[in-house]
């Protein structure tokens, strides 16, 4: 049962290495001629200040799961705003 | 060459008002709700004569920062804006919107602006989409739009170009060169780097003083159990994580091209103008139409502060999620922030032209054009740009690949399950 599990999965991989080498090759050329994600990047290149940073963590709980990180991570995607994003001037 | 025997000497510095036509000669004057950095007085509009010897034919040595005289060579020192007028200093004491006295609103939409030769009485018209200079067609002397006008075209400060084109030129080949195999074959035959064109951009320069508040989950892993034929299993502790601080910014830069600051890439690649900011924005002199010489154009900002305004809060808001990203280190698994704050308490505006090398492609694709750009930043080199591509030939070697690829693992796999 293990040995044709694990013949499964082997054989799955060979089939589609063909298609996803296509795949990753269509994706490396976009990139590489059109550098659609190419943008102006604040939080690196503008020169800041921080001030007063406070940090208030607390523990809800500990959790089970199958997810290899947090669900719905963005910490370093800063350019994406958060679900609940607002701004006042005051 | 604007000397001419019919131009009197002038013996004394700047000469010259230009008679603007009223409808554009609108006075700078803030809204309420504005306070205004007052930019400091720079060359008069109209003919602006050599203190030397008169003429008005004006260049400016890059490497040197100095206007030169083309006739006689006197040559004279820009006005640096940062330290006039005080843009460095303040930041965290800003408090409502600031705006420089050319950063105001926008009152006319007229390009065109007709200006009283004060060299010979002639009426010249200056178109300030694309340019703040005139030749007189009668006495030939250089006419310069140096002070605010209504229409946006007059930035407070410039900075100028370093790059020369034949820098940028041999810049955007190298880019273009790396990227030969799969290029659009009408772009490759079309590709002529001296029809790269040096264009001052309208940008804003934007101080902050911010708050910001961050909301989310973070997570650390306590336990990682894997297991035979079942999905690995995480034990991790959850946590609220939440961030304050305050956030002094300085310089960001903001696009004032409506049609430049959206970027939409089935139309435009307006990203890569984008790309190659920032800008040493600490060394823009206060603006004067000479730096645009011949060589250059220059695009008239058409947004106001309260249309660029909007952007500035998002990159705001990214600026502040990056600098807390090394407080939520510590949580290996990682953090969702679920909301952002941001409180603008105060903001200072600049207008300002800034240098960029632009060579441009439209490519027409399923009847709709793409206009595709590599850009060059006028003051340091970087490059970045959108190269059409020959999508029948990168789809063919694609297919080569997956096939010839799996040419070699479909045997195999036909191997694994026959032999086990």
């Amino acid at each position: 049962m293990d040995d044709a599990e694990g013949t499964g999965a082997l054989v799955i991989a060979l089939l589609l290495a063909g298609p996803g080498a296509g795949l990753v090759l269509w994706g490396w050329i976009q990139a590489k001629y059109r550098n659609r994600a190419a943008r102006y990047m604040p939080e690196r290149v503008v020169h800041h200040q921080v001030h007063n940073l406070t940090t208030d963590d607390a523990f809800i709980k500990d959790i089970v799961t199958e997810n290899s990180s947090v669900e719905g991570r963005n910490e370093s995607s800063h350019h994406v705003r958060a679900a609940t994003s607002k701004a006042i001037k005051s | 060459m604007a000397k001419e025997s019919t131009t009197p000497k002038a013996p004394k510095a700047v000469v010259a008002d230009a008679g603007l036509t009223p409808a554009t000669d609108v006075a700078a004057t803030p809204s309420p709700a504005f306070t205004e950095n007052v930019t400091p007085a720079g060359g008069k509009d109209g003919l602006i004569a050599c203190i030397s010897c008169g003429a008005s034919e004006v260049t400016y040595n890059a490497a040197k920062g100095m206007f030169r005289c083309a006739f006689c060579r006197h040559e004279w020192a820009d006005v640096k804006l940062d330290d006039a007028m005080g843009l460095s200093h303040g930041i965290g004491e800003l408090t409502g919107t600031t705006l420089s006295s050319n950063a105001m609103d926008i009152a006319s939409d007229e390009a065109l602006v007709t200006m009283k030769c004060t060299g010979c009485g002639a009426e010249v018209v200056v178109n300030t989409d694309n340019t703040l200079q005139a030749r007189c067609h009668w006495c030939k002397h250089t006419l310069s739009i140096n002070n605010r006008i209504g229409n946006g075209a007059v930035p407070d400060g410039i900075l100028p170009f370093t790059i020369t084109k034949q820098q940028a030129m041999a810049s955007i080949s190298e880019f273009a060169g790396k990227r030969k195999t799969f290029q659009h074959p009408e772009f490759t035959a079309s590709f002529k780097p001296e029809n790269i064109m040096g264009v001052y951009m309208p940008y804003m320069t934007v101080d902050g003083n911010i708050s910001a508040k961050l909301d989310g989950v973070g997570e650390t892993l306590t336990k990682t159990v894997r297991r035979e034929k079942q999905p690995t299993i995480y034990h991790a502790r959850q946590f609220k994580v939440g961030r304050t601080l305050d956030l002094h910014i300085d310089d960001l830069i903001v696009e004032t091209s409506s049609d430049k600051v959206d970027i939409h890439s089935d139309t435009s690649t307006n990203n890569i103008i984008n790309a190659v900011l920032p800008f040493d924005v600490k060394n823009i002199a206060r603006f004067d139409a000479n730096f645009l010489g011949t060589e250059y154009t220059s695009e008239r900002r058409d947004m106001d502060v309260k249309h660029a305004e909007s952007y500035a809060v998002q990159h705001f808001m990214t600026i502040a999620r990056g600098a807390v990203q090394s407080s939520v280190s510590g949580y290996d698994r990682g953090v969702r922030w679920d909301s952002e704050h941001v409180n603008v308490k105060g903001t200072r505006w600049t207008a300002v032209l800034l240098p960029v090398w632009l060579y441009g492609f439209v490519e027409t694709k399923k009847g709709k054009q793409i206009t595709h750009y590599i850009a060059v930043n006028g003051r340091n080199g970087y490059v970045m740009g959108s190269i059409p591509i020959n999508t029948k030939k990168a789809r063919t070697v694609c297919w080569i690949v997956t096939i010839v690829v799996s040419l070699i693992t479909w045997p195999m796999a036909l191997g694994v399950v026959l032999f086990g």
